[in-house]
């Protein structure tokens, strides 16, 4: 299903069908959207599954102002970035950096699959701060246009293009220490 | 290449692909859950934060007691004193009972939630450090 036909759904009254659309046809994009920063299959799990509930709560706000994708995303990465902050706090309580938190997950992760160089890749990411972080995964993994990041994100292009080159750089950095 | 300017990032193309995998019939699974659990009732913010909210009114209570109290402790004391007198040690004995409660029950997640509620940014607690 397409976006401009779960909105149409949405706005003849069909609230369910319209919000199982958005489940079949995001649920796939989110989870990878949520795992790159939470690393762990668990933790995207459950993440996920609160966010649908989120987009679910919010549905009757979108005034159809932005796009759908970038409405969805933008909860999402909310979400993620509420998650990401609890989880610095815990690792504050526990004395341990919520980076190398991340870090831990990744070397444990039974689900990942990845050569030695993919591996720190995704530790290199874990180490950016918040917005470089989401710029990144969106602009080198998912090869999102910057006006598209710049709805979910709420920041201007300029800033964006700063923050991607700023990260782009640091990882490549990290990288090639490896090298 | 020199390697200062060589971009890992542009040259390995494999590390744009996908490192992670997934149990099998993971989608498949979590789109019944979601619209399985989107049809329970939700948790609202308010029964979250009842309990912080109720620590809050035990300390403001004993805090007027208190101030009450003590205003007039140079003046003698009268019968209406003396049971405002009793009231603040009651008032304190709960309040020792509800640390002793929240002691024992307050967790990480519970702080954490609190910390957010407040505004409180991780910077600022290592900052404080």
């Amino acid at each position: 299903m397409t976006d401009k036909e779960i909105i149409r759904l949405y706005s003849d009254g069909h609230e369910e069908e319209a919000f199982n659309g958005i489940v079949d046809a995001y649920t796939e994009r989110l989870y990878w959207h949520v795992r790159r920063f939470l690393c762990c299959h668990e933790d995207a799990n459950d993440l996920v599954q609160d966010i649908f509930i989120k987009i679910w709560a919010a549905l009757p706000t979108f005034r159809g102002e932005s796009q759908l994708f970038t409405w969805i995303y933008r909860i999402a990465t909310n979400e993620v970035l509420n998650h990401l902050r609890k989880q610095k706090f815990k690792a504050l309580i526990s004395l341990d950096s919520a980076s190398e938190v991340l870090c831990r997950k990744i070397d444990d992760d039974p689900h990942f699959n990845g050569d030695r160089l993919q591996r720190e890749l995704q530790k290199a990411i874990q180490r950016l701060p918040e917005k470089q972080r989401v710029v990144f995964s969106l602009r080198y993994f998912d090869e999102m246009k910057y006006e598209d990041i710049s709805e979910i994100t709420d920041t201007s292009v300029g800033a964006l293009k700063a923050s991607y080159h700023h990260a782009y750089n640091k990882i490549k950095n990290d990288l090639l220490k490896l090298l | 290449m020199d390697k200062i300017n060589q971009d890992i990032l542009a040259e390995h193309t494999s590390l744009r692909k996908n490192p992670y995998t997934i149990p099998e019939g993971y989608f498949e699974t979590v789109r019944a859950e979601v619209k399985r659990v989107r049809q329970e009732p939700a948790v609202t913010i308010w029964s979250r934060l009842a309990p912080y909210a109720s620590l809050a009114a035990v300390f403001v209570s004993i805090f007027a007691a208190g101030s009450l109290l003590f205003n007039r402790n140079e003046q003698e004391m009268t019968q209406e004193d003396y049971l405002l007198f009793s009231e603040h040690f009651l008032t304190t004995y709960e309040m020792e009972n509800s640390l002793q409660f929240a002691e024992a029950e307050i967790e990480d997640n519970d702080i954490v939630e609190y910390l957010i509620y407040t505004g409180t940014t991780a910077e600022e607690i290592e900052m404080s450090k």
